[in-house]
């Protein structure tokens, strides 16, 4: 450990003040705090069949009539 | 004195590491990637461990029971009572900052010898600026808002139980927080962005001062009657200040200017 580094480093920190966050800088880490959460875009077709929602069979997730299966979770889309 | 001993979480790299140190260091020189690795950073910390002769306990709780509840109150109450707000303010967190790190020196948690304390000084340190600026924003907005004759519900930030209350204040019926701009990035990070509005605010370089805006769901504001153009968050910037809509994952936002959120706020309340 360089604590005189991190004391110095501190120091500066405090007495600096503000941040200093441009537009330009504020929407670029959001745009990297929305790439690092969506990892991969599955797309999904339905169909209405006599009123209700249907799910096309995919390759990618598994689907069967108006639910969809991702991991331990059923996620049931109802039409309202 | 008991024995102290620190472990960080085994998913901090070593890259974060260095990060973290930018971030003190070299704040304005961080790039987007970093900045995210950075919130990333200060997030994992929190599960850092402290053990203090038999007792152990994460970072988060270290900073409840060590900063927050040794410092915060004081804090909050000196702020309020400033009669000079804006000087008396930058001073007041400098040297709140300053005892805190000279408390963790005393008590044995910030020296050479005990492995990995700078990373726990570190995390308090983040969160006490975070904290302290904050409350500092939130303070001079309200006295705005109240000096703009704008009708509003805020939480009482001399109780701590309200601070933490799920929300800031409340106008027109809708929900907001007031959160300075590197919290605000730490929301939007850790957390779902599910308020109705948040109050920031953004360095415009040109005019060499902090521009405060309200980053808000597109629903808000269309209940304000308010006008807005389309940009995605690689072009939003270069309209900057001027109202802007964007997609923040998959969910519709606009930012405008807090005079302007104001203006139509008035006119709904009139």
């Amino acid at each position: 450990m360089n604590k005189s580094r991190f004391d110095k480093a501190f120091a500066s920190f405090i007495r600096r003040g503000e941040e200093k966050i441009t537009p330009k800088t504020f929407f670029q880490v959001m745009a990297e705090i929305e790439q690092e959460r969506v990892q991969k875009t599955i797309e999904l077709q339905a169909k209405i069949i006599e009123g209700k929602l249907r799910f096309e069979t995919s390759p990618e997730i598994y689907v069967y009539d108006n639910t969809i299966v991702l991991g331990n979770q059923r996620i049931v889309v109802r039409m309202s | 004195m008991p024995q102290i001993s620190i472990s960080l979480p085994s998913h901090l790299t070593t890259q974060h590491r260095r990060i973290v140190l930018k971030y003190f260091e070299k704040t304005q020189r961080l790039s987007p990637q970093e900045w995210k690795a950075a919130l990333q950073a200060f997030d994992m910390l929190k599960k850092g461990t402290i053990e203090i002769g038999r007792r152990r306990m994460s970072f988060q709780q270290f900073y409840d029971r060590y900063v927050d509840y040794q410092y915060a109150d004081g804090f909050i109450a000196q702020l309020i009572d400033l009669e000079d707000f804006e000087r008396g303010a930058e001073t007041l967190q400098q040297k709140t900052a300053f005892d805190m790190l000279a408390m963790l020196e005393r008590e044995g948690f910030y020296n050479e010898n005990l492995t990995s304390c700078e990373y726990l000084a570190a995390y308090c340190l983040y969160w006490w600026t975070s904290f302290a600026k904050g409350y500092r924003f939130e303070i001079s907005i309200f006295r705005d808002l109240k000096a703009s004759d704008i009708k509003f519900v805020a939480h009482d930030l001399r109780k701590r139980a309200e601070r933490r209350s799920p929300y800031d204040l409340v106008v027109l019926r809708q929900v907001g927080d007031i959160k300075n701009t590197t919290y605000f990035l730490h929301s939007a990070h850790a957390l779902p962005l599910n308020r109705d509005f948040y109050i920031t605010r953004l360095y415009h370089s040109q005019r060499r001062r902090y521009l405060t805006v309200v980053f808000m769901t597109k629903a808000a504001w269309q209940k304000l009657n308010g006008e807005v153009e389309s940009a995605s968050l690689e072009t939003a910037a270069s309209f900057f200040p001027q109202p802007v809509q964007i997609v923040f994952e998959g969910q519709d936002f606009v930012i405008v200017p807090f005079d302007l959120w104001k203006e139509n706020i008035k006119q709904r309340q009139q």
